[in-house]
C-alpha cells in the first residue's frame, strides 16, 4: 500500500511540557484514518505540525513520500486542512473567502466551481452573506468548502464536527465516508470521540499525553475475542458463587462492583450467563458488552490514567 | 504569487472600516482648519505686519492656501503615524485573533511571502493616505484661500516664492511617506509578535512619542541621544522649506528611515519564519 502521510519520532515541547512525544504514524493512501485522543493529547499539535503551523522539536514528516521542512510549498497542494475550528476573514463573503484562499493555492476556481461547492456543503444560499453572519455549524461547513476546493490528494480535519447538532455530524460523517469511497481520497481525521471514528474509519492511533497508545484497524482494535460483559444483577453474591463453581476465578475471570458484575469470557456468550443467572433465582436488570478499548480510551478521556 | 498576496492584502485592508478612520478625521479636521484659517486670516496676516512689519515689506495674500496646507502637515505629522499605525498594527496581529493565520499557513505559501505582501501592502496604505493627505490640505485650502507665496515661521522666517512651492510640497509629502513607511515597519514588526492589534497599535505610539520627547528634552543626555533616535529624522519633511534646500541632509534623514525601516523587516522576517501559529 502506498504510503501517504508518515511521522517518525516526531515530538514537539512547549518548555518543560512535552506536547507530542516520538509519534510513529503511517497514513495509506485512500483510507480514512482516524486520530483519537482525549483533550490535550497532542492531536491538535501534530495536526498542526502536518500542517506546517508548527515546526517539531524533533522527528521527521514526511508527505507523499516527501520531507515536509524540506517540500512544504509542493506538498501542501496537495492538501486540504481544517486545524480546529476554521475561521474566515468575518467581513468577507463565503464566496469572497474561496475564492482567495483557492487562489493561494495558485488556481483560479470559476464562479461555478466556487458554486458547485458551496452547493455541497449546502452553503449555495449564503453565498454572498458574510462569514460573521455564520453560525458555528455554517463555519464548520466552509471550512470543508475551502479543504476541498483545490481538490487535495489528502485531506486532514481537526476535530470537524465539534460544535455540530447531531443532523450536522452525521452529515461530516457521510461526507468523510464518500470522500473517501467515492473520490478516493485519503481522510486523516481527528477526534475525541471513540464511536465517531468508528463508524467512518479504516485505521486508527490512539494517543494520549502525546504519545501512542494504540494504532491499528479499527474492526480489530474495537472487536476482541475476549468478549467483556457488564451485569447488573439482583443477587451479587449468589451470581458470584455460580461464577466460582464455573471455574471463573473472581478478580481475574469476573469483577464485583456493587450491584454490577464485569465478566471477560470467551468460553461462555452472554445469553448463556443471562440463562444462568435467571434459572438460579437471580434477576438480570441490565447486560451488555464492554470492549476493552473502548473501557481504556474513556478512562484516559476521564484522566484516570 | 507575491502580486495575488499583495491585492488580497490590500483588499483585506480596505475592507476594513477601521482603514477610514484616518481618511474621515483628516476629511473632518482640515476643513474646519482652512474655515478658521479664513474666518481669523487678516487678523492673523495683521500680527505678521506688526512684527515683522518694520523689518519687511509685506505684500499680497500670506494666509493663503499653501500656508494652510503648510501648517496642516505641521499640525497633523503626529497624528498621521496613528492614522497608519491603526492599520499597520492589525497586518499580523489581525490574522492571529481572528484565527486565520491557519488558513493563511496552510495554504503553499512561503512565510516570506507573506510577511513582504503584508509590509508591501502597508507601504501602499501609507501612501494612499498621504497622497490623500496631500490632495485634501491643498487643493481645498487653495480654492478656498487662494495661492501666493509661502511664508514658512519656523526657527527662522522663510519666505518661498510661488514658483518654487509646488517641488517643495511634493517634496515634503514624499518625505511624509518615507516617514510613515518607517512607522508601517515598526507597527507591523510589534504586530508580528502578538495576536491582539491594540498592543502593536500603543506600543508603535509610544515609541514615537517617548522618542520624540527625548529628542527634544534641552539637557546634554538627551542631546546626545538625539541623533540616535530615528523619530529624530521623522520631521525630514520641513527641510523642504529650508533655504536653501540641504539635500544631502534630507537623504541622510531618508538613509536613517530606510536603515530603520529594514532592520524592522529583517526582524520581522526572521521572527516570523520560525513562529509557532498556536492560535
Amino acid at each position: 500500500m502506498e504510503i501517504v502521510l508518515e511521522t517518525k519520532s516526531l515530538t514537539k515541547k512547549f518548555k518543560n511540557i512535552t506536547a507530542v512525544d516520538n509519534l510513529d504514524l503511517v497514513v495509506y493512501k485512500g483510507e480514512v484514518f482516524g486520530f483519537l485522543g482525549p483533550n490535550g493529547a497532542g492531536k491538535s499539535t501534530t495536526i498542526r505540525m502536518l500542517t506546517s503551523l508548527i515546526y517539531p522539536d524533533q522527528g521527521e514528516i514526511y508527505l507523499f513520500n516527501k520531507k515536509l521542512t524540506a517540500n512544504s510549498k509542493s506538498i501542501l497542494r496537495k492538501v486540504g486542512a481544517i486545524v480546529e475550528s476554521p475561521d474566515f476573514y468575518l467581513y468577507l463573503t463565503a464566496f469572497k473567502n474561496l475564492e482567495f484562499l483557492s487562489q493561494l493555492y495558485g488556481i483560479n476556481p470559476t464562479r461555478k466551481q466556487i458554486m458547485e461547492i458551496l452547493d455541497f456543503v449546502g452553503l449555495s444560499n449564503r453565498w454572498n452573506s458574510k462569514v460573521k453572519t455564520f453560525s458555528h455549524g455554517m463555519k464548520q461547513r466552509l471550512g470543508i468548502a475551502q479543504a476541498l476546493l483545490h481538490d487535495p490528494d489528502l485531506i486532514i480535519l481537526d476535530e470537524p464536527t465539534t460544535g455540530l447538532d447531531p443532523q450536522g455530524m452525521k452529515e461530516i460523517r457521510e461526507l468523510v465516508i464518500s470522500l473517501s469511497k467515492e473520490k478516493g481520497k485519503t481522510v486523516f481525521i481527528s477526534s475525541h470521540l471513540l464511536y465517531e471514528v468508528e463508524l467512518i474509519a479504516n485505521r486508527m492511533i490512539i494517543i494520549n499525553r502525546g504519545k501512542k497508545v494504540v494504532e491499528g484497524y479499527v474492526k480489530e482494535l474495537l472487536n476482541e475475542e475476549k468478549a467483556t460483559y457488564n451485569f447488573r444483577l439482583s443477587n451479587i453474591e449468589r451470581a458470584k458463587n455460580i461464577l466460582i463453581s464455573l471455574n471463573f476465578e473472581l478478580n481475574h475471570d469476573f469483577e464485583v462492583n456493587g450491584n454490577e458484575m464485569l465478566i471477560s469470557t470467551k468460553r461462555i456468550s452472554a445469553s448463556q450467563l443471562n440463562k444462568i443467572f435467571v434459572e438460579n433465582g437471580i434477576e438480570v436488570f441490565e447486560f451488555y458488552r464492554k470492549r476493552t478499548l473502548e473501557e481504556y480510551f474513556l478512562e484516559i478521556t476521564r484522566g484516570q490514567k | 504569487m507575491i502580486l495575488k498576496m499583495i491585492s488580497f492584502e490590500l483588499y483585506k485592508i480596505f475592507k476594513k472600516w477601521r482603514t477610514y478612520i484616518g481618511f474621515l478625521a483628516l476629511s473632518i479636521f482640515i476643513p474646519i482648519l482652512i474655515y478658521g484659517v479664513s474666518e481669523g486670516g487678516n487678523h492673523y496676516q495683521r500680527i505678521l505686519d506688526r512684527n515683522m512689519g518694520d523689518q519687511f515689506l509685506i505684500v499680497g495674500n500670506l494666509v493663503n492656501g499653501w500656508y494652510v496646507a503648510f501648517i496642516t502637515i505641521q499640525a497633523m505629522i503626529i497624528h498621521i503615524p496613528f492614522f497608519i499605525t491603526l492599520v499597520a498594527g492589525d497586518l499580523f496581529a489581525g490574522e492571529g485573533s481572528a484565527g486565520t493565520y491557519r488558513m493563511l499557513i496552510t495554504r503553499p505559501i512561503r512565510r516570506e511571502t507573506i510577511v513582504v505582501a503584508k509590509y508591501i501592502a502597508g507601504f501602499i496604505y501609507a501612501l494612499v493616505f498621504i497622497v490623500f493627505f496631500g490632495l485634501i490640505s491643498t487643493f481645498p485650502a487653495i480654492y478656498f484661500l487662494g495661492t501666493g507665496d509661502l511664508i514658512v515661521p519656523l526657527e527662522k522666517i522663510i519666505v518661498i516664492p510661488s514658483n518654487e512651492i509646488y517641488w517643495r510640497f511634493l517634496l515634503a509629502y514624499f518625505s511624509s511617506f518615507i516617514s510613515m513607511c518607517l512607522v508601517v515597519s515598526l507597527a507591523a514588526l510589534f504586530s508580528s509578535l502578538v495576536n491582539n492589534a491594540i498592543g502593536p497599535i500603543v506600543g508603535t505610539m509610544a515609541v514615537i512619542v517617548i522618542f520624540l520627547i527625548l529628542g527634544e528634552l534641552p539637557f546634554e543626555l538627551f542631546e546626545k541621544i538625539s541623533p540616535y533616535l530615528f523619530t529624530k529624522y521623522m520631521t525630514v519633511w520641513i527641510d523642504s522649506f529650508d533655504y536653501p534646500v540641504d539635500f544631502s541632509r534630507i537623504l541622510k534623514s531618508y538613509a536613517v528611515l530606510i536603515g530603520h525601516g529594514i532592520l524592522f523587516f529583517a526582524i520581522t522576517l526572521l521572527n516570523f519564519r520560525k513562529k509557532d501559529i498556536l492560535i
